[in-house]
């Protein structure tokens, strides 16, 4: 009876969205005009519907402590033994998963009604906007690799999408091309990975997998760091997860990302699909803990991002570009602990990044929105007696990235922090921990040059009271969202030994982004940040870091160009060559024949003897 | 009599002055006197051939090429008929025109 219950629950968190979408699309389709009103109605309403549905069932499972269901609704293909099904599965890491889908979700669809209010292209906003979240509820749901891989196409070409959005601008479409390609080159790696994965243990199903992959290969700890076929399936997949959650070396795109509208940034590339990598490497932890070797490219790739996209922000003067870089950063963050084996804290922080990152994108999207779109933090400042809410809401988001005491995302990082110390990655701790300081510098550069200092620019609208509303639940969220998920530590099967920590090394972390924020403000006080630079090599380092390490035009020297050149000198299409030449010799032979039907009656006759003499001649000396 | 190589030397003279009148003539109507000249060398040839097997059927060939001819003369004539009176004039190269579309 419960069963039944949880599976229609679970049925309609995933139809809501897709049916909204649907029923606008078909509108669309058939041209029938809707009001913005409806539009906005069915499309939140949808997600509303799918969040409730995400709260009940929330309230079903709190009291089971290790629970796991999955269900099977309908067949999709069935040839011979092979066969794939429409099945859901649900624990506690999809349940977190579908809980900030859903309910981060729909606070961003409540805000882009606000936002998106003066747009033409309301309803089409609101089609890919509820399309994108189904795909992803499909994506964390999936008890199966086809049904994964579904949800995870959907939510790239959903990305892609709403990148492009505005899409009369030009850069916008390059962008939205430039992010599909390089996420692209990821998913490929991974489709190969699942498909390896399904030929060496012949199911689909992610659990069996698991199971049998764990009898197949059992990890051997005397053995070492070594490449077998596991840590070639483990490669794979963490290739599909770092091109999808931005991380190095295909980190690149994401910055890029923020040509769509803020919504979207902060729906889309800060809270849930970039995060889908990390979830990933979740639902496959059992795979990845054995090989040794997997981790530790997992790790290595998240602390080298950390650092990367940190130093990056540090310079940047775009305000959705630093939140950009920081979701790098934070993503970076949950790799390393995924690396490290702290599954649970890596999730946490997923989480808690969701709340603090949606809300620091839409703070600055109201920002945006008030300041005739200026996107440039320095032509901002003094904003703070202007726009009191979004200062507020500014501080909160930037406390919580930066990790300050008592905000969720201290919360989330000091535990992945422990967890570091705990394994004994003084290394990778180091590089956190540093990280750290970074974080809190640049956030707070951010906040200090947007709302202190002397007036720039003048505000000249007010958000809308949606966007009020949706701000002021990311805020308590923000604040209030500090407590770890109880499901997570039956999942990943964690030990849930209370570290003994020495109270000054907790100190210690606690005080390194206090301290960012006092030489933030003396910088800032200073008037350091926005002076232009004299010194040759600083100004190098400078160009350096802005460019995030120059990836693009690496990448522009190793691929683009040599591409742009080789199809630029293929132009003709040399494959086309066969058909042009034969098309060209049947024109000269028809030039040339059609000179011998010249309708001259003597010609004719002419031929007709000399074939005549020449045929016999070659009959009487043949003989 | 008349020894067979002389009459087949006669034959070949006649043809081909027929044949070149057909390639040099621009004039229907001495077009259509040149094929009647071939036509003839070869009915030459014919009885002279038969004659020289002591065989009948030559001359029954001549009498065939004589029909043959005369109602080809009666198709060609009509020709040049029409021809004349579209183009007023009897020169083939005129035909070629119809080449043009």
């Amino acid at each position: 009876m419960q069963d039944q219950y949880l599976s229609q629950l679970l049925m309609a968190v995933v139809l809501l969205p897709l049916l909204s979408a649907t029923l606008l699309m078909l509108a669309a389709l058939f041209s029938v005009s809707l009001k913005n009103v409806l539009v906005a109605t069915l499309a939140v309403g949808a997600i509303g519907g799918s969040a409730i549905c995400v709260i009940l069932l929330n309230l079903q499972l709190a009291d089971a402590g290790n629970f796991s269901f999955s269900y099977v609704y309908a067949n999709w293909l069935k040839v011979g033994s092979f066969s794939a099904v429409f099945g859901v599965y649900l624990d506690g890491l999809s349940l977190v998963m579908i809980s900030i889908v859903s309910g981060v979700g729909f606070l961003i669809h409540l805000y882009s009604v606000g936002f998106m209010a003066k747009d033409q292209d309301f309803q089409r906003f609101f089609i890919y906007l509820n399309l994108f979240v189904a795909a992803m509820l499909v994506l964390v749901l999936a008890d199966n690799l086809l049904m994964l891989f579904l949800g995870w196409e959907g939510v790239g070409l959903c990305s892609y999408l709403l990148i492009g959005f505005w899409h009369q601008k030009h850069a916008n479409s390059l962008a939205a091309n430039k992010a599909f390609i390089m996420t692209r080159i990821g998913d490929t790696a991974m489709a190969i990975g699942l498909l390896l994965l399904f030929m060496l243990l012949g199911t689909l199903d992610i659990q069996q997998i698991q199971l049998q992959a764990e009898q197949l290969w059992p990890l051997q700890s005397d053995r070492g760091p070594a490449f077998d076929s596991v840590t070639i399936c483990a490669l794979l997949l963490l290739a599909g997860a770092v091109g999808k959650s931005g991380q190095l070396p295909l980190q690149s795109w994401l910055p890029d990302a923020m040509a769509g509208p803020t919504p979207v940034s902060a729906l889309i590339h800060a809270a849930t699909m970039v995060t889908a990598g990390v979830y990933l490497v979740a639902r496959f932890h059992q795979l990845f803990s054995l090989s040794p070797l997997a981790m530790q490219v997992v790790a290595a790739i998240g602390a080298i991002t950390l650092i990367l996209a940190a130093t990056a922000a540090l310079v940047q003067r775009d305000v959705k570009r630093i939140l950009a870089y920081s979701t790098i950063s934070q993503i970076g963050y949950m790799f390393l602990a995924l690396g490290a084996g702290a599954y649970s804290a890596a999730v946490f922080h997923l989480m808690t990044h969701a709340f603090f990152k949606a809300l620091l994108f839409l703070a600055a999207g109201a920002l945006i929105y008030s300041m005739q779109h200026q996107h440039n933090i320095f032509r901002m400042g003094g904003l703070r007696s202007k726009l009191p809410f979004i200062c507020v809401c500014f501080f909160f988001g930037c406390a919580a990235l930066a990790a300050l005491p008592l905000m969720s995302g201290f919360f989330s990082k000091e535990l992945i922090l422990q967890k570091l110390l705990d394994r004994e990655m003084y290394g990778f701790w180091l590089v956190a921990l540093s990280g750290a300081f970074i974080t809190a510098f640049y956030s707070f550069r951010l906040f200090f040059v947007v709302f202190f200092g002397s007036t720039g620019q003048l505000p000249d609208a007010k958000p809308t009271t949606n966007m009020k509303i949706a701000l002021s639940v990311l805020v308590l969220l923000t604040i209030f969202g500090g407590i770890a998920p109880s499901g997570l530590s039956a999942v990943f099967a964690e030990s849930e030994l209370a570290s003994d920590h020495n109270l000054a090394i907790i100190l210690f972390t606690i005080a390194v982004p206090l301290s960012a924020i006092a030489v933030c403000w003396f910088i800032f006080k200073k008037q350091l940040f926005n002076i232009s630079i004299k010194s040759d090599k600083l100004k190098g380092l400078h160009n350096f870091l802005y460019s995030g390490w120059g990836f693009d035009q690496l990448y522009n020297a190793l691929f683009v160009r040599p591409f742009i050149k080789a199809t630029h000198s293929n132009k003709k299409d040399f494959i086309d060559s066969f058909y042009t030449g034969l098309c060209q010799i049947s024109q000269l032979s028809h030039q040339y024949l059609n000179k011998l039907q010249n309708g001259q009656l003597r010609w004719y006759n002419a031929s007709l003897v000399l074939f005549s003499i020449a045929a016999m001649t070659f009959l009487f000396t043949g003989q | 009599m008349i020894p067979l190589e002389h009459i087949l030397i006669f034959s070949i003279s006649l043809f081909v002055i027929g044949v070149f009148g057909i390639l040099v003539r621009r004039n229907l109507l001495f077009i259509l006197i040149s094929i009647e000249i071939m036509l003839n060398a070869v009915a030459v040839l014919f009885v002279a051939a038969g004659n020289y097997h002591n065989n009948a059927d030559g001359q029954i060939m001549y009498l065939l090429i004589l029909t043959l001819a005369a109602s080809e003369v009666a198709v060609g004539l009509g020709l040049v008929i029409q021809m004349y009176r579209r183009t007023l004039s009897l020169d083939v190269d005129q035909l070629a025109s119809m080449n043009e579309q």
